[in-house]
């Protein structure tokens, strides 16, 4: 635990004060503490009895030499055997001292343990996470506040969630009625004036785009929510891949299926991981020169996880931005120069979100064979792979 | 109404559908409008309800082919819809839910929907969605009037089937997926296939579909649902039909 700094209140000086910090261990838990305390006390207290009890005896067997004739000898052996028992004693209460220390400083950190598992439990993401109450009055005040605060956290990281969400349900109803009323437009087309064409054209790219925006908002928001519950299915790689690929916005981009994985299975809900693939060609389209090739290999020779990898012809993605691009509305650096007429900026931050979900992790790198372009590569747990 | 004679795929693309008739119960009416707009389009006639009741009445006054429900309605909700029509008819129906991955999809399948979409689609493919659910499969032998697996007997040509010689009551969806089973009395098929073959959808169609609907059939023609005899599951390859 670190101590706050409080330069104003301390009377010793700066180097004297240097001096006591170093001097001091450097990591002292509460534990230590209490165990250290009880271990003075006990030797405190047994070193005070041992002085006056020691010192009483002798001085009184001195007073009463003469008159009761003791001999020297005796007097020796007298206060021998009572310095013994007394070491004895003491060594007693230093050890039950010692167990003392042991028991009560357990008995003190056990519920900071609690609130220490509790709080990475909430870090976590659950929020639902309470301390348990219990009798103790002075424990009570921290239990109650720990919990207290948290259902103000929960109450606040759910408001938020809801937000998003409820904005995205709000907005597909009027999005219905445009989709809908577009199309019948766009079936008239050749009705229509050469400038309304031009306009009804812009209006069918734009009502995609938003409604491609508000479906990525919702999903995104349930991952917010924790409210995603995949659909798993056994898919085999390459067949997935290759259906995910021709539905994608390239559906004729080369895939290369290493053999060893043409019988690997991955157990995976498909419309998700087909979105994986398809944000991926998507941002291979508009990021390089319109082409794309996907990669199906083998992660390792343990068998046990299947990269799926995009390749593009881009400029490629610069190490600083490597992590960043998967950020929501992030836009690469190739991406400023295009301008922002494609993509939601959320392609890739939900690309993270299912692949994580998938139990696997997706990153980028350079291509492997020496040409300039981004290599995003998605690692996925398979089974039976040969 | 060109449902009552049996045309074939090909005779029931497109000219086949002419004159179909759309309930769309919807409590938007904006969306409503717009969806009827673009159905007409096909050439297809369309009703329209905004709540569950008007809804009822609307079809009980003119049956219409396929029914569109969307699962958020005030007053008796999209489930509860779903019900009260199936009770009464095999129509096919549509329905319309906010999201695809909850528990709504599985409850609206088993409350008789036979296909859903999720908000917002398109309205091709919503007119795609209807095509498959009227397209007819055509028996793939035409010698066979009846096909009989032990006490359970399918009459293709008349829509009908018949367990230990007593009809069963099944929806359209039910008894192409029925006839789908029968073309190949031994084999097995798969999610996908089925999905393909009765719902026209292709490699990313919903596989809860087929799971609900075979769990509606084995209710109706299974004497033990939980064991069953004829519908049964070949695990990691999918479904067969036996006697």
């Amino acid at each position: 635990m670190t101590s706050p700094i409080r330069p104003e209140r301390s009377f010793l000086g700066d180097r004297a004060r240097a001096f006591f910090r170093r001097r001091r261990p450097r990591r002292m838990g509460v534990r230590s503490r209490i165990l250290a305390t009880f271990v003075i006390g006990s030797l405190l207290l047994s070193g005070v009895l041992f002085f006056l009890t020691f010192t009483l005896t002798r001085s009184n067997l001195r007073e009463r030499e003469g008159e009761l004739g003791l001999s020297d000898q005796l007097i020796s052996e007298t206060l021998g055997s009572v310095r013994a028992s007394l070491i004895l004693a003491t060594v007693i209460t230093v050890l039950v001292g010692l167990m003392l220390g042991i028991v009560s400083s357990e008995r003190v950190v056990r519920p900071l343990a609690g609130a220490a598992d509790a709080a990475r439990a909430i870090a976590d993401g659950r929020l639902d996470t309470r301390l348990e109450p219990t009798d103790d009055p002075d424990l009570n005040a921290l239990t109650e506040s720990f919990n207290d605060m948290v259902a103000r956290l929960q109450e606040r990281v759910e408001r938020d969630a809801r937000f998003a969400s409820d904005v995205s349900h709000e907005l597909r109803s009027p999005l219905m009625t445009l989709a809908a009323s577009v199309e019948v437009m766009v079936s008239r087309r050749d009705e229509l004036p050469e400038r309304g064409q031009a306009a009804l054209d812009l209006l069918v790219a734009d009502v995609a785009r938003f409604s491609g925006l508000v479906e990525d908002l919702l999903e995104i928001s349930r991952y917010d929510a924790g409210a995603v519950r995949l659909t798993r299915d056994d898919l085999r790689v390459g067949e997935f891949v290759e259906q995910a690929v021709r539905a994608s916005t390239l559906p004729r981009s080369a895939i290369h299926v290493d053999t060893r994985c043409s019988e690997a299975t991955i157990s995976g809900d498909r419309r998700r991981l087909a979105r994986v693939v398809a944000n991926l060609i998507d941002n291979a389209r508009t990021h390089g020169d319109g082409t794309a090739s996907v990669h199906v290999t083998p992660a390792d020779d343990s068998g046990a996880h299947v990269w799926i990898a995009v390749e593009d012809s881009g400029e490629g993605v610069p190490t600083a931005d490597a992590e960043r691009i998967f950020e929501r509305f992030s836009r690469g650096v190739g991406a400023s120069k295009r301008g922002i007429s494609e993509g939601a900026g959320l392609g890739l931050a939900l690309v993270r979100e299912h692949v994580r979900l998938h139990g696997g992790r997706v990153w980028v790198e350079p291509r492997h064979d020496a040409q300039t372009g981004a290599r995003f590569v998605v690692e996925l747990p398979c089974e039976a792979l040969n | 109404m060109p449902c009552a004679s049996i045309p074939t795929l090909d005779e029931a693309l497109p000219w086949g559908l002419v004159g179909t008739r759309v309930l769309t119960v919807e409590d938007d009416e904006r969306i409503r409008a717009s969806v009827r707009l673009a159905l007409e389009d096909e050439g297809w006639t369309v009703d329209e309800a905004a709540t569950g009741e008007d809804a009822v009445q609307t079809f009980a006054a003119n049956p219409a082919d396929v029914v569109l429900i969307d699962i958020m309605l005030p007053g008796i909700d999209g489930f509860e819809l779903c019900r009260r029509i199936r009770a009464k008819s095999s129509v096919p129906i549509v329905m319309v839910t906010a999201r695809s991955d909850t528990h709504d999809v599985v409850a609206g399948l088993e409350a008789g929907a036979d296909d859903y979409l999720t908000k917002p689609f398109a309205p091709k493919e919503l007119s795609a969605r209807i095509r498959a659910l009227l397209r007819r499969i055509r028996p793939s032998d035409h010698a066979h009037s009846t096909l009989s697996f032990g006490d359970l007997v399918i009459i293709p040509e008349e829509g009908r089937v018949t367990l230990r010689g007593e009809e069963i009551l099944v929806t359209k969806t039910e008894f192409k997926l029925l006839c789908v089973l029968a073309e190949n009395p031994s084999g097995v098929f798969s999610r996908e296939q089925l999905l393909e073959k009765v719902w026209d959808y292709d490699y990313f169609g919903d596989g809860r579909l087929v799971d609900v609907h075979i769990r509606r059939l084995r209710m109706k023609i299974e004497a033990d649902p939980a064991n069953p005899r004829h519908v049964v599951t070949v695990r990691g390859l999918g479904y067969r039909l036996q006697s």
